[in-house]
């Protein structure tokens, strides 16, 4: 078998457009009023700011009632608004009401059905033919052809008929994309633009927000990998550059002043949201939403990037006294009670001092609330205006601390006798240890966890075959992970509430689906850099080497194989669903959402 | 209040009874209208057995979108006592007659049985597996053997160099590396014997008067690792069990269906033709 050499990709191999950002947009960008006092010498010479635009931004352009992006979608980029002004919609009933969600697009059962026999037998095949040759090498298997992941694309389109249009404006920029016929629908891939047919008829019925150029938006997402808040649709002839969250990451870090800006866009526009999302405050109207917005306060706690230290923590210590050692202490037991907690992002370990110990009572995490009970213990003075739990962050967390006040006169008249998380509580009397290996291990993070219970599963492996018969030949886990009794966290990708491995990744090829809100790979946009791999707290990533049609690896120019990121996928595109847990016979495989802590201790005790 | 698992044990049952009850009536009624219910009931049994593989095939279609394996399962297993009636029904509670009915009396048998084992060991073995000190993919056994074994053997070695003595490595050479290098006591494992650990474990303890403190220690290391051979001996030995009966049932089925084909073939041969 003889080897195949390619050149080994490389960030910016692929930028964000359709190619490199011409110069006029570039410079058009860097004189916006949000980049002008911008200092390009802060930047390092190996990742000068030029290059950074020129390759993580793209310069696109809406018509009037194009949706730029939804609420719910799990975005990782921010825009820059050049020219024209958006509307947004940022309640739940008014984005549902603009938003007509493309459905899920599955393989048909013939295509499914087909990979019995088109299956490769080699592990890891990949098309040599997505690599670019090196040059003078000539190969009948390296002459260029329509990248494969496109064509995959093309194939999950749907049934109905599409047509490819690629056009190019004044400036060489190309614009690719497919127009399916007759609905309201055009663009390919990610630059699919939704009209709204009536744009006057939204903004009759619903309360928008408006923002006109020049101004940024999106930042609450890219910054904190979390859903959009808000549907914002083009208000007029818009033009935007759309930087995605690697480029962000990189200019927040090494300019101070975007830094300072951004983080107050973010505290400024995120608030009166995230408010209005918790379930707490479900009751109140807006002025009174707006006046405990203008007193609540904003902290965060831990690390951004909590993966690297939580693994090194890990690997020393065991037991759970240790592990809360390491966790910021946001609320101590015993100290006075000065607000409401609201948890915004991340998780929180919710402890009781006993003896000389803390006991794990439960976990919250986005809109869970603490210190309610103690704020109306005080009130109806039962209680001492003391805290009579802490709160730790685990991991990253951002908090909305709310005045005790401002519960007394607006929150509590609002609510019934009910407890923050009876139900949690509830299981969390009985399943303590259960609750603590979860939370030691981070493991609340995924929300489809594969668990295993070893006193089911005989070992027969049908899951790993199902695993493999949906991705080419290649199971995508491993059926062996961290014990708990007889409980197993297989190593799968948990597609984490917080995905950290999106952290890094130079390219975007990780990242999360808009619609099934998993976490995916593009194969064809990896460069095997093995980033996400390593920051995977939980070890679900594998690199594997590629091979070609003779099974041979596929190589660099140095002889160096070209490696590839590949983890679970939930079956993405396949009819029916994760494969591995619907081909357990014994029902010793569930994949589960962690948060939902009494449906994992329903199946557990069935 | 009934756990989940126990009302749905009880519901699939009335129905697999319910279901077995029909089709008995059924059989008497076409007994009742003069009719030979030996071909309806012989119909059903074939149809039935039919049924049973199509689990199989589901199995092997898990890119298909055909509804749980665990509910497959349940059906599987269900259907299997119903058929395992009307086989009852069909071939009556005496022994059959001529060489292709009895052999295919016993592979019937032998299918069924082996059916009721896997149900049976599916439900145990897992549980007995609780006892392993680590579990270990059935994959990986061998690669942890061979470590173990080869740990053992350098230490044993060491203790050469280290204490100038053979007793350790003599007892290595006659006992030990039989017992490392390959899976032993598979069927004791099964009973939950200690049978083949004892008198290994009895031997190092009396090497325990030879030696000094340096040489405890090292008995100390090499029990430790005869330790963890005998767990991976015993997840070796149950995990083959899961594995190997599958081996028995599928093969076993195929036979059945070739011979049920041979008996439909020579049952229409020799028939007036009409049931």
């Amino acid at each position: 078998m003889s080897e195949i050499s390619a050149n080994r990709p490389q960030r910016w191999d692929k930028p964000f457009g359709s190619r490199e950002m011409p110069d006029v947009y570039i410079d058009a960008l860097l004189a916006h009023p949000v980049f002008a006092d911008i200092d390009p010498e802060e930047f390092p010479d190996s990742l000068p700011l030029r290059e950074i635009v020129a390759n993580d931004a793209r310069y696109r352009r809406f018509s009037r009632g194009d949706i730029l992006f939804r609420r719910g979608d799990y975005g990782n980029s921010l825009f820059i608004l050049i020219k024209g002004s958006v509307r947004g919609v940022d309640t739940d009933d008014a984005a549902h009401a603009v938003t007509a969600r493309t459905p899920l697009r599955r393989k048909s059962w013939f295509n499914a059905l087909s990979q019995l026999w088109t299956n490769s037998a080699i592990p890891e095949f990949r098309e040599s033919v997505r690599y670019a040759p090196i040059d003078g090498q000539q190969s009948s298997r390296s002459e260029p052809r329509a990248d494969r992941a496109f064509v995959v694309s093309q194939n999950y389109v749907g049934r109905q008929r599409r047509r490819t249009v690629t056009t190019t404006d004044e400036n060489g920029l190309i614009h690719a994309g497919s127009y399916s016929g007759a609905d309201r629908r055009r663009g390919a891939g990610d630059m699919t633009v939704t009209r709204l047919a009536d744009v006057d008829a939204v903004i009759d019925a619903y309360p928008t927000f408006s923002l006109a150029a020049p101004t940024m938006f999106g930042e609450i997402a890219a910054l904190s990998r979390s859903p959009r808040t808000a549907t914002v649709f083009a208000d007029s002839d818009v033009e935007v550059v759309e930087l995605r969250w690697q480029g962000l990451r990189d200019i927040r870090r090494w300019s101070d002043r975007f830094r300072v800006h951004i983080d107050e866009l973010y505290r400024e526009r995120g608030l009166l949201a995230h408010l209005r999302a918790a379930p707490i405050f479900a009751k109140l109207d807006n002025d009174t939403l707006r006046k405990i917005a203008s007193e609540t306060l904003f902290e965060t706690y831990g690390d951004f990037e909590w993966t690297q230290h939580f693994q090194r923590v890990r690997s020393r210590e065991a037991t759970t006294e240790r592990m809360i050692e390491h966790e910021p202490v946001i609320a101590r037991e015993g100290n006075y009670i000065d607000g409401l907690l609201l948890i915004r992002w991340g998780f929180a370990r919710v402890s009781r001092q006993v003896d000389n110990g803390e006991m794990t009572i439960e976990y919250l995490s986005s809109n869970d609330a603490f210190g309610l009970d103690d704020i109306r213990s005080a009130v109806s003075g039962s209680g001492d205006n003391r805290l009579s739990r802490s709160l730790r962050a685990i991991g990253y967390v951002d908090v909305l601390r709310v005045p005790t006040r401002l519960i007394e006169q607006f929150v509590l008249p609002t609510l019934e006798t009910e407890i923050e998380h009876p139900a949690i509580l509830d299981v969390a009397n009985d399943h303590e240890p259960l609750i603590d290996f979860l939370v030691d291990n981070r493991i609340i993070n995924g929300t489809a966890a594969m668990v295993i219970n070893t006193d089911r599963c005989v070992n027969c492996d049908d899951c790993v075959r199902a695993c493999a018969s949906t991705h080419d030949g290649n199971p995508r886990f491993v059926r062996h992970g961290i014990a708990h009794l007889n409980l197993t966290v297989a190593n799968a990708c948990m597609h984490c509430v917080d995905p950290v491995c999106l952290i890094g990744c130079p390219t975007g090829a990780i990242h999360r689906n808009v619609e099934t809100r998993n976490v995916i790979i593009d194969d064809a946009t990896c460069i095997g850099c093995s980033t996400c791999a390593q920051s995977c707290p939980y070890n679900n990533i594998r690199m594997v080497e590629t091979r070609d049609a003779d099974g041979a690896f596929i190589v660099d120019d140095e002889n160096v194989p070209i490696v590839k990121a590949t983890k679970c996928d939930l079956c993405a595109g396949q009819p029916g669903g994760p494969a591995c847990q619907r081909a357990c016979a014994h029902d010793a495989l569930v994949r589960i959402d962690i948060r939902d802590i009494s449906h994992l201790t329903q199946w557990i005790d069935q | 209040m009934l756990r989940a698992s126990t009302q749905r044990r009880i519901g699939y049952s009335i129905g697999a009874l319910a279901a077995f009850a029909v089709l008995a009536w059924m059989q008497t009624g076409y007994a009742q209208a003069l009719r030979r219910p030996e071909f309806f009931d012989g119909w059903l049994l074939l149809g039935g057995v039919l049924f049973l593989t199509v689990f199989n095939i589901r199995k092997k279609l898990s890119m298909l979108p055909l509804g749980n394996a665990r509910v497959w399962m349940r059906i599987h297993i269900y259907t299997g006592y119903v058929v395992f009636g009307i086989f009852a029904l069909h071939a009556g509670l005496t022994l059959p007659k001529g060489a292709l009915d009895t052999g295919l009396w016993i592979v019937f048998l032998f299918t069924a049985l082996s059916g009721i084992a896997g149900a049976y060991l599916s439900k145990t073995v897992p549980l007995r597996l609780r006892e392993a000190r680590e579990p270990v993919l059935l994959e990986r056994i061998g690669y942890f053997r061979r470590q173990l074994a080869l740990e053992t053997a350098e230490i044993a070695a060491r203790s050469i160099e280290e204490r100038g003595s053979l007793t350790i490595s003599t007892f290595y050479a006659d006992t030990l590396h039989d017992f490392m290098r390959r899976p032993r006591n598979l069927l004791g494992h099964l009973r939950r014997s200690n049978h083949g650990l004892a008198p290994i474990l009895a031997g190092l303890d009396a090497l325990e008067r030879y030696v000094d403190d340096g040489g405890r220690e090292t008995l100390g290391e090499i029990r430790e690792r005869v330790m963890a051979k005998h767990d991976l001996d015993f997840q070796y030995a149950n995990l083959m069990l899961l594995r190997l009966w599958l081996f028995v049932h599928v093969p076993a089925t195929y036979g059945l269906l070739v011979l049920a084909a041979v008996h439909v073939s020579v049952v229409y041969a020799f028939s007036s033709g009409t049931p």
